[in-house]
């Protein structure tokens, strides 16, 4: 793996520029089909943001960046939502606790911008273009309700309360920092400026999966990064014994997906009446990002920070840290939670640390008064919702183990069994802490399904993206420590044991392309009858303790 | 100074292959639409979800949302009309034309009759059938009726009210053709806005 002399060399800024110009402005003008005055303004705001974006995620430090990524969406919800007493006091705790937390986080070394990030980043922009991101690609049907949380968050004042006990309930923090520029713009604007935002979340992913996992950071890296997902191909194996049938699903060329194939093939589609819609995969990579970066962009930055203060032992705002996820993704929090309780039961049991200096750290302010005063909030918050009103359910009620055992075994297994299996062999080598930390991983990947919640089972499906995640650090971790360690065969086969697993990104990434710029149209919420609107009652606590201005 | 010139010739020739790349691509895949019958709208009008419905037979709905996901020709008429045969004759023809090249891209052909107490909706559908299988005859209840003829001749009814509609697949009002209707130009227009479908969706 030697580096090629052209891409490591350092790229001065105003280079970045110029090519930014070159290739914006034939997808301005020759894609978009704007005139011409509009292409060439477009093109010179889209140079200037991508290469801001891209020295922010290349030269400033990565924890960092990333802790004010998370932190952005508070400093917007707390003066927005919140009453004067409480908005006072909880930004006062919030940017104290930001402020140790940015203190106290290991610097990442700083680097030269070389062509090699800049072939990245814009294979990133090309990534986020396709998602439906920002109204570019095709946006899947999700983006009926993302684009009009987006459009009443910029036209409606806030709090947003559409009318009595139709209080505007929901994590929402994705689109906060758009709803701002919208607010000072208009919603066109806003729209365009979740893709800036987005492609700066993804940027930032990718550089953390490079650094946890040592997997330098390159093409190769992004094209993993996008076609990562389950092995679903081995469900369908399963169940589909004719090899034209199981062929069938990759002809589709209707809005269905390997994913939503094999979610109804394993039969987990309608049991006793009941949606386990997606119980039968953990969506990858591609079709998490197409269908909810709201709650992803945010899970893979916090599981991935999260992972690297853990390794650190870098206790003192983890779990500050966890609870930025508030209002980002309450799913994906739960999901992550295990996690937490593994951070805290190492820290415990740890014998090479006195009584007191075991929890100085787990007891620090950061930990303490910081997430527990978000902790509080959004409790309250999400409970004056439509969080009860969610189907829930366990799974072992639902069901049918004498007729089903086999499915639920397949599905563990090629959800990510068989990763988690390939894998132990390595995660012997490697030091406690990781060990531990993929202790953790598996846990939680093993409880998830547990307990379905959510129209959609939003729990399993949402709640799995920043354990895949977690769970490719570790792949590529092992597939580079092989390399390096001169057992290449055995890092060829665990390159080769992710391959099954591109199928559903493949096909979820050509459909996209096929109907690109097929967008959702941009419209309040209320003008739908048929989604699911996350409306909270008057009378909730949050409204009565924290809100501000109460509803009339 | 040589180093500059050269650095500063090899940005002009970036700069003149990016908008020769633009160019080249605007005209690839929005080549001038030389339409004859259809007139356009400035901007599409989004018709989704504002209850806009007829009935088919049996009385079911057909709304006008997403899914119905084709391009749609709407054609408003009274089965009693002497105009309305020789139109969808036209529309029937014109669909012939669009299952022997690229059925495909073939739009949907709804005929609304603005009279619902003369037929049936099953009959009507009989009638629209006669000029082509694939053709639909509909009716609406009055206030159903009066809101989509209302919504369609927003400007001008009497001048409007023989002109074929064009809804986009995203259910979006983008402009009508006019009269006389002849099967060769309504295929020839609609052939060339059902392929370029990325001038709807793409620039706005």
């Amino acid at each position: 793996m030697s580096e090629s002399g052209i891409l490591s060399r350092p790229v001065h800024v105003g280079y970045l520029l110029l090519i930014f110009l070159i290739i914006d402005f034939p997808f301005q003008y020759g894609f978009r089909y704007l005139s011409l005055p509009e292409s060439v303004s477009y093109t010179l705001i889209d140079a200037a943001l991508y290469t801001t974006l891209l020295v922010i995620t290349t030269r400033l430090d990565l924890a960092r960046i990333t802790l004010c990524f998370l932190a952005l969406p508070y400093l917007i919800f707390i003066p927005g939502w919140l009453n004067l007493p409480t908005a006072i006091t909880l930004m006062a705790i919030f940017i104290f606790c930001m402020m140790r937390a940015l203190q106290n986080t290991t610097v990442l070394a700083h680097k030269v911008i070389t062509g090699r990030d800049l072939l990245v980043f814009i294979l990133v922009l090309l990534w986020v273009n396709l998602s439906g991101i920002g109204g570019y690609g095709f946006q899947w049907s999700d983006y009926q309700i993302n684009n009009a949380r987006l459009h009443d968050l910029v036209v409606n004042a806030w709090p947003i309360r559409y009318g009595q006990n139709q209080n505007l309930v929901y994590y929402f923090g994705y689109f906060l920092p758009s709803a701002i520029i919208g607010k000072l713009f208009t919603v066109d604007v806003a729209m365009r400026s979740v893709y800036v935002w987005a492609v700066l979340g993804v940027t930032l992913a990718l550089r953390w999966l490079s650094y946890l996992s040592k997997w330098r950071y390159s093409i190769s890296l992004v094209i993993i990064f996008v076609l990562f997902g389950p092995l679903d191909i081995l469900n369908l194996l399963y169940i589909k014994k004719d090899l034209a049938e199981f062929l069938s699903v990759f002809h589709n060329d209707d809005m269905d997906t390997l994913t939503f194939t094999t979610s109804q093939q394993l039969k987990f589609y309608s049991i006793s009446e009941q949606k386990l819609f997606f119980l039968g995969n953990y969506p990858g990579n591609s079709f998490q990002l197409y269908w909810s970066p709201q709650q992803l962009i945010a899970g893979w930055l916090c599981s991935a920070l999260m992972m690297h203060l853990f390794l650190k032992n870098q206790l003192r705002h983890i779990v500050f840290v966890y609870a930025l996820l508030f209002l980002w993704g309450a799913l994906v929090m739960m999901a992550l939670l295990p996690l937490v309780i593994v951070i805290a039961a190492t820290q415990f049991f740890n014998k090479s640390l006195s009584s007191k200096e075991r929890w100085r750290d787990l007891l620090s302010l950061e930990n303490t008064l910081g997430a527990g005063s978000l902790a509080c909030v959004f409790a309250i918050f999400y409970l004056g919702g439509s969080t009860a009103a969610n189907p829930a359910y366990w799974l072992v009620d639902v069901v049918n183990w004498r007729t089903q055992w086999d499915l639920i075994i397949i599905f563990y297994l090629a959800a990510w069994g068989l990763y988690a299996l390939a894998l132990l062999p390595f995660i012997l080598t490697c030091e406690p802490n990781a060990r531990i930390w993929f202790g953790g991983l598996v846990c939680a990947l093993a409880i998830l399904p547990l307990r379905i919640f959510g129209e959609w089972s939003d729990l399993l499906c949402r709640g799995s993206a920043p354990l895949m995640f977690l769970l490719l650090v570790f792949l590529l971790k092992a597939i580079d420590y092989y390399w390096h360690n001169n057992k290449k065969i055995r890092s060829a086969i665990l390159l080769c044991a992710l391959i099954p697993g591109t199928a559903s990104a493949l096909l979820i990434n050509s459909i996209s392309l096929s109907y690109y710029g097929e967008t959702e149209p941009v419209k309040p919420l209320l003008s739908y009858t048929s989604i699911y609107p996350n409306f909270g009652l008057d009378d909730s606590l949050f409204n009565q303790l924290f809100r501000r201005g109460l509803p009339k | 100074m040589n180093n500059y010139l050269q650095r500063m010739l090899l940005v002009a020739a970036l700069l003149l292959l990016s908008a020769g790349a633009a160019v080249g691509l605007r005209n690839w895949l929005h080549p001038p639409l030389h339409l004859q019958a259809a007139k356009l709208l400035p901007e599409p009008v989004d018709i989704q979800d504002q209850g806009y419905l007829v009935r088919v037979a049996g009385d079911t709905p057909i709304y006008f949302d997403k899914n119905v996901s084709h391009w749609v020709m709407l054609y408003f008429g009274y089965t009693t009309s002497p105009d309305t045969p020789l139109v969808l004759q036209a529309l029937g023809q014109m669909l012939k034309q669009f299952d022997g090249v690229d059925s495909q891209y073939k739009p949907m052909v709804i005929f609304v009759n603005l009279d619902p107490s003369q037929n049936k909706s099953d009959e009507l559908e009989k009638f629209a059938q006669r000029f082509h299988p694939d053709m639909h005859g509909v009716t609406a209840h009055n206030d159903e009726l009066a809101r989509l003829t209302g919504f369609f001749g927003k400007q001008d009814w009497a001048t409007n009210s023989s002109h074929i509609f064009i809804l986009d697949p995203q259910m979006r009002y983008i402009g009508s053709l006019a009269p006389p209707h002849r099967a060769d130009v309504l295929y020839t227009d609609m052939e060339q806005l059902t392929h370029q479908l990325w001038r709807y969706h793409v620039q706005r």
